[in-house]
């Protein structure tokens, strides 16, 4: 296809700028190999890896389940072996032993003083002497005097103040580079926020903070106005949104965020990664890729917030319709719902199907599951002959023949005239179409497109087998699941 | 067929008000006073009164409530050791009378209590027990047990149970309507076992079961996830990583009571490579159409192949490079056919900017593409930031962006979007004073191509800070407008003001900390239909204290 072939082109290129960049400097894909016979494998504060942690740390008592620090990790020394480990808290003016086990692994710990900074170096040597880069394990570590509730709202007072000014840069140095809904998509999401947001202004209250070594588990309970630059119209709602923070070099970082999202929600299907359960109905902002916004009720939100093919008119009465790849709604200006449902020509499950029937046990289909099956289904075939089936429909089931003419013209089953004589055989004639009402009160539409009959001859066995006409119906079908009666083109 | 199993809110709250007693229990239990342990005792208190007023014909749009309102907000933490014990209490409580703030008039915001002795972790209450991003991220009202014994074979065990609410007032259930929530039962267990210094692996299995409809319509979900996740360093500073899941789900749709089976697989593969002077990332994710986790985080229906590499070329220049490629529709579900996405960026910074001491430029380009059957959409991003400080004292930061919206084959569309803005600041000291006065101008233009249409949003503001550090008082003031201009549709006029001001008093100080606070914020929205228009004004007081 068209666009494959352009992507391929991109990704040839994008790869030949990465080789060209390569080239810069020999060897940039051999991580951390170094001359220096004697270096650490692994470094850990409190099981975050030194790698991650970026040059300041700050930690909080509320994640030091001990009340202590432990700086541990793993020294190699090539042939050699590892004879000594040795931490400094203060900027290498003292040194401590580290405990070491025989196979290089080593752990110190210590209990911190609330506001103190350390300034903290690892040496490892080996029994010749020889020591790693010392000056690469530096990190500046604070227990912070205050508690972990202010340091997340001054993290979210950052993220709302960036976001309200439009500032990507400032709100993006505030999401973790391992974010869970990939750090891309969010900086696409908030630009495409800010061009389709202005004067926004956006509040809240904590309801909950919960932290682990790994991360802070944040409940907020958020009220927000936006104002629509497609339409000049202002929207505003108010609910509970939940967030993953990890701690950074400065701040917390966001690490995940749930529905309804109070930042990128132009992004929503890619950005979130789960629905925080809405516990009323009030109306909820939405908005698609396009920077379309409406507000709708809390449920229908729930259901079609994590659909990428939602699309939003904004409608010149001020009402909006929201289409999904399902639904159709409209909505009024304050978030209610004024007409929805499902649209007929997008929710109808259609397909070609062939029954072969050789008398018994009958052959029958069932429209819900879209399948043949043995001895069950809405209808079932037991003979015919060139041009027409014979059979039965289930008890339960109703049905009309709307006459010769194709499935694709009929647009509405009717609303009467279903019968179901019982006890009576059936005939399905070749080119009509029939409308059925199934035992789930939802409607189906079957056109015999032809049906066949050949002599199957008898076969001694084992098992024996007696001479058949084996019947051959082959026809269309369409089911409508929302209920309705239109099945629109 | 089984529609819902309500084993119902009032076992799950009658299990919670027991959770609370045992809590408090605990807490009393470890008062220093009672116990003669080491231990800390913290507490904080904000409580701010607002006095809001909206007026005009469209005062309807606004977010906030009229008249009086008051905000507090509780904390109290108590932490200690006792006989070889570590045990951390935290509790805070939230009272308003604006349901804008808040729902309810009292809602409890933390209960946690933590007794450890580095082997045995019991926690209550509150509960974030992270095992792995698809198996368990969420945290839940409820207990969790953590086994750890370093430097031995054993492996470490973690078992969680509780419910998944957002907030304790779900979970206590005291109180009808309005904060009502499906009642999301979670039970965990991880095994972590370290296999040589470089390596770990963990198993987790996670299940979790809705129990009670909040409304008739809503779906229930019994959801398990069984899980598999590493980690290991083959040589320093490279890190491979890795999850694989496997989800059951069962669905109980509210409006039919019908029962939906569904069988999901999602697995992660991730390499970080980073020392000086380059750091790369590679991470390729696959996630079934009907793979489900409540309590995780994972989007279905997704295959992502993402490559970044961050390379420091001298001290004053790095780049950054990426690349994201992920596609939908991996079972061929959809009738409209697979979506694909490509996002590839470079991107510069260069310090010392033409020499200039304090000049930072950071360049971008960013490539967006959407790829279907039906469209072909093409977004270039271009954005410029230069900061730098000129004549010693005044500091700036300019950003600039073009994009072009292309949209190739359904809705024909092109837009081309420019984005400006620049601020100045300064800072100087007079005596015991801090001056700090600066200015900001933005601006943005949205062309459209085809229907020849052009809409624009200016703002400009100026705003002036004024410290007293042996004061302990801080303080700004700040004044703009933010107008719409629109080819089609309502123009829109925000003239907008805010003050301010915070003071930490020395009689404060005896208490540990304390600050007083002001802030005051005035809107007036006029639009072309004056049938909208309307002013907010805002004002709160407020006192922080700090034991």
């Amino acid at each position: 296809m068209k666009y494959k072939s352009k992507s391929l082109i991109m990704i040839m290129s994008f790869a030949l700028v990465l080789l060209s960049f390569a080239g810069a400097q020999a060897k940039w894909w051999i991580f951390g190999e170094s001359d220096e016979e004697v270096s650490i494998s692994y470094l850990f504060v409190n099981k975050s890896s030194f790698d991650e942690t970026g040059a300041k740390i700050t930690l909080f008592k509320e994640m030091l389940p001990d009340g202590k620090i432990t700086i541990s990790g793993k020294a190699v020394a090539g042939k050699g072996k590892i004879g000594s480990a040795r931490v400094s808290l203060d900027g290498k003016e003292t040194w401590k032993d580290a405990n070491l086990s025989e196979g290089g692994a080593f752990e110190y710990s210590f209990s911190p003083e609330t506001g103190k900074t350390y300034s903290i170096f690892v040496e490892v040597s080996d029994t010749l002497g020889k020591t790693n880069d010392v000056a690469a394990t530096a990190r500046q570590l604070t227990l912070s005097e205050r508690n972990i509730m202010s340091f997340i709202r001054e993290a979210l007072d950052k993220l709302i103040a960036a976001y309200e000014n439009h500032d990507a840069k400032t709100f993006m140095s505030l999401v973790s580079e391992d974010f869970a809904g990939d750090m891309t998509n969010l900086d696409r999401a908030i630009r495409k926020d800010f061009s389709s947001f202005d004067d926004i202004d956006l509040n809240y209250t904590l309801n909950n903070i919960t932290s682990d070594s790994k991360g802070i588990s944040v409940s907020l309970s958020y009220r927000r106005l936006l104002m629509s630059t497609k339409t000049g119209q202002s929207v505003k709602d108010k609910g509970v949104t939940e967030f993953v923070f990890k701690m950074g070099d400065k701040s917390a970082r966001i690490y995940s965020m749930k529905n309804p999202l109070i930042f990128g929600i132009t992004g929503a299907p890619n950005v979130a990664t789960g629905t925080v359960a809405s516990t009323t109905n009030d109306p909820v902002i939405i908005a698609d890729g396009r920077g379309n916004v409406a507000e709708v009720p809390a449920q229908t939100f729930n259901q079609i917030v994590m659909d990428d093919s939602v699309r939003i008119t904004n409608n010149p009465d001020g009402t909006s319709t929201v289409k999904t790849s399902d639904k159709t709604i409209t909505v009024d200006k304050n978030g209610q719902q004024t007409s929805g449902g499902s649209n007929p020509s997008e929710t109808v499950e259609k397909g070609l199907r062939t029954i072969i029937s050789l008398g018994h046990p009958p052959m029958g289909f069932s429209f819900v599951n879209g399948e043949v099956m043995t001895a069950a289904g809405d209808f079932m075939i037991t003979g015919g002959g060139p041009g027409f089936g014979y059979g039965f429909v289930e008890p339960s089931v109703t049905f009309v023949d709307l006459g010769a003419k194709s499935i694709g013209s009929v647009n509405e089953a009717p609303a009467t005239g279903y019968a179901n004589p019982a006890g009576m055989g059936v005939r399905f004639e070749e080119g009509h179409t029939y409308a059925f009402k199934l035992a789930n009160g939802k409607y189906g539409l079957m056109e015999v497109k032809s049906v066949t009959e050949e002599w199957i001859p008898g076969n001694p066995g084992p098992p024996p087998q007696p001479p058949a006409m084996r019947i051959t119906m082959r026809f269309e079908y369409k089911y409508q699941p929302s209920g309705a009666r239109q099945f629109l083109p | 067929m089984k529609t819902s199993s309500i084993t119902g809110v009032c076992f799950s709250s009658q299990s919670f008000r027991w959770l609370t007693v045992i809590l408090m229990c605990f807490f009393f239990l470890g008062n220093p006073f009672l116990l003669k342990a080491e231990n800390e005792f913290h507490a904080s208190n904000e409580f701010s009164y607002t006095y809001n007023d909206i007026s005009g014909p469209g005062s309807s749009q606004s977010s906030l409530r009229q008249g009086f309102s008051y905000l507090n907000l509780l904390n109290i933490n108590d932490l200690g050791n006792y006989k070889g014990f570590d045990y951390n209490f935290n509790f805070g409580l939230k009272l308003t009378d604006d349901p804008t703030n808040d729902q309810q008039t009292a809602s409890i915001t933390n209960l946690q209590g933590r007794i450890t002795n580095k082997v045995h972790t019991l926690n209550l209450g509150d509960t974030f027990e992270t095992f792995s991003q698809y198996a368990l991220s969420s945290a839940v009202k409820g207990a969790s047990y953590r086994f750890v014994k370093e430097n031995s074979y054993i492996p470490e065990v973690s078992l969680v149970y509780g419910y998944a609410y957002s907030r304790w007032d779900n979970a206590f259930a005291i109180y009808d309507g309005p904060v009502k929530a499906v009642a999301r039962q979670v039970m965990g267990a991880r095994l972590k076992e370290n296999l040589g210094q470089n390596f770990w692996a963990g198993l987790s299995y996670v299940q979790s079961q809705d129990n009670d409809r909040v409304n008739p319509t809503d779906s229930l979900y019994l959801n398990r996830a069984y899980t598999f996740d590493m980690e290991y360093k083959p040589i320093p500073g490279l890190t491979v990583s890795g999850e694989a899941s496997l989800s059951d789900q069962k669905e109980w749709t509210g409006n039919d009571g019908s029962e939906t089976t569904r069988h999901g697989a999602a697995y992660r593969l991730t390499a970080v490579g980073d020392a000086d002077p380059s750091r790369v990332t590679l991470e390729y994710e696959r996630i079934s159409p009907n793979f489900t986790t409540l309590v995780g985080s994972a989007t279905p229906d997704r295959e992502k192949a993402k490559a970044k590499w961050r390379y420091k070329y001298t001290k004053n220049i790095s780049a950054n490079l990426g690349f994201l490629w992920f596609r939908d529709n991996l079972d061929g579900q959809k009738t409209a056919g697979r979506t694909d996405y490509y996002k590839p960026e470079i991107g510069f910074t260069l310090k010392r900017f033409l020499g200039r001491a304090y000049g930072t430029a950071d360049i971008a380009y960013k490539l967006d593409v959407t790829s279907n059957n039906n469209t072909e959409n093409y977004n270039h991003i271009v954005t410029l930031n230069y900061q730098d400080q000129f004549f010693g004292f005044l500091d700036s930061d300019t950003n600039l962006g073009y994009t072009l919206y292309d949209n190739k084959i359904s809705v024909e569309e092109r837009n081309n979007e420019f984005t400006y803005n620049t601020s100045l600041s300064s800072r100087h000291t007079l005596g015991m004073v801090v001056l700090k006065p600066a200015v900001y101008l933005g601006g943005w233009t949205q062309r459209s191509e085809l229907v020849v249409s052009t809409d624009q949003i200016y703002e400009y503001s100026a705003g002036f800070g004024l410290d007293v550090p042996d004061w302990k008082l801080t303080s700004t003031i700040k004044a703009g407008q933010n107008r719409l201009d629109k080819s089609v549709g309502q123009d829109t006029d925000k003239t907008f003001a805010s003050f301010n001001l915070n003071y930490r008093p020395p009689f404060l100080k005896k208490l540990n900390q304390g600050m007083l606070f002001f802030r005051a914020k005035y809107n007036d929205f006029s639009y072309t239909n004056a049938g909208n228009n309307f002013r907010e004004t805002s004002l709160t007081a407020g006192l922080i204290l700090e034991i």
